[in-house]
């Protein structure tokens, strides 16, 4: 496949394309990088998976669509990145795994002031249920256009799609908030 | 509330790049001056930036389960290397009669379809539990996750009959294979390669695996050989049990 092919197939097929381009180049990277970061096997991997769910959210976030160098290039760049991180933050480098890199990697990204609360919506989230949690992920990350996301959840139309939302919305809000009153000292 | 309403969707156009550069100047101006509706974008943006993350969150599972089952395929792999190398040394020992038999017999497709085939981990709907309710999807994922192939193709079927899915097929396709429908296995794997563009390699792998129990050795080798190109997903696989083969 070729690097446009592979950035495709991310944007199109949640894990298909996400396989194709993890198994691509999951040993050169791993082994590039336990020379690079003078590391172990298992941290190298941490750093592959980190630098993996990067580049995903990058294509997801059109960040790709005029890619200067090869992918893999810019692969092995968001590596080096984490690294680099890693070694200013020496502090917290003992702990760093993939779940560590992809919460700064959010954290550095975003005009959230209170960043420590995304993490909060995000616990809430994965306990919000169905068919909120597909409608929002589907409408917020994946970009869809209510029009597909009423035909794919089988709403009547896209004005009771918008709708729901709305209201998954305001359930989301309002778990976070109860979590974060339960969180705050 | 209508007023809220009408915020929040100026907001949600705004971060998704939806304004003209009139409407942004115009709204720019107004998150400067109007507190509350700050507040309201700076809520609004950070639900959508935990809805981010945990999606991340569970692509990393994924990814994570899937190097798992990559690193089972690595050691199961380097086991049957040694294994060869054990056996081409006692063939030696034992003679050119032995070892003209050995060059001479016809691979096993059975014995070969046990050695190599492993269900397709289920990497497509990650198993919460307690969170699987009624919704059919869930139920499916969660009986083929736990090994009850039987349960997984009542409910594949079902949800196929609402909606194809190249996911749906690929792992009803592994529990056909278990289960001993390989016709229609062999069908589940034929649609994905002609009805979807994703997941191909996966569903030649199977496809291939299919050929193999039913002792089509020939048909195997030559979804196998389209595996094979050095790009693919599973080339390394495809070698090995090529080599076997021939």
């Amino acid at each position: 496949m070729t690097d446009l092919e592979l950035i495709l197939s991310i944007k199109n097929d949640a894990n298909g394309g996400l396989e194709e381009v993890y198994r691509a180049f999951r040993e050169e990277f791993t082994r590039w990088m336990m020379r690079y970061a003078h590391c172990g096997e298992e941290t190298a991997r941490e750093y592959y998976q980190a630098a993996i769910l990067i580049l995903y959210d990058n294509v997801h976030q059109n960040k790709l669509e005029q890619l200067q160098s090869s992918l893999k290039t810019y692969l092995f760049g968001i590596g080096k990145n984490l690294v680099r991180h890693d070694y200013r933050e020496d502090k917290r480098r003992q702990i760093a795994g993939a779940e560590y890199h992809l919460l700064q990697f959010i954290e550095t990204h975003t005009q959230v002031q209170q960043v420590d609360q995304i993490e909060v919506v995000s616990r809430s989230f994965h306990q919000l249920g169905e068919p909120c949690h597909s409608l929002l992920d589907m409408f917020y990350y994946q970009r869809k256009h209510l029009e597909e996301i009423a035909e794919q959840l089988h709403y009547k139309n896209t004005e009771t799609a918008k709708n729901q939302k709305y209201k998954c919305m305001e359930r989301l809000r309002k778990m976070t908030e109860t979590a974060m009153a339960q969180w705050k000292p | 509330m209508e007023n809220r309403l009408q915020n929040i969707d100026w907001i949600e156009k705004y971060l998704n790049r939806g304004l003209t550069p009139d409407e942004t100047a115009w709204l720019e101006m107004r998150l400067e001056s109007d507190a509350e509706l700050r507040a309201l974008y700076q809520e609004r943006l950070k639900l959508i930036e935990g809805i981010r993350l945990a999606h991340l969150q569970n692509k990393l599972t994924y990814l994570k389960n899937l190097d798992e089952a990559l690193q089972r395929d690595q050691k199961r792999h380097r086991l049957f290397s040694v294994h060869w190398k054990t056996a081409a040394v006692a063939a030696g020992m034992i003679g050119l009669i032995t070892a003209s038999i050995l060059i001479f017999r016809q691979p096993d497709a059975v014995e070969l379809y046990t050695t190599y085939f492993e269900p397709y981990p289920n990497l497509f709907e990650p198993i919460v539990r307690g969170q699987q309710g009624e919704d059919p999807r869930a139920l499916a994922f969660a009986a083929y996750s736990a090994g009850d192939y039987s349960e997984a193709r009542i409910q594949f079927h079902k949800l196929l009959v609402i909606k194809k899915e190249a996911d749906v097929l690929l792992l009803l396709g592994n529990a056909n294979l278990i289960l001993g429908h390989d016709g229609e296995a062999e069908n589940n794997f034929l649609t994905i390669l002609k009805e979807f563009s994703e997941l191909h390699s996966q569903a030649k792998w199977y496809l291939a695996m299919c050929y193999l129990k039913r002792g089509e050795l020939e048909k195997a080798k030559i979804v196998l050989k389209e595996l094979e190109r050095p790009d693919a997903s599973y080339s390394e696989k495809s070698a090995d049990l090529l080599n076997q083969i021939q």
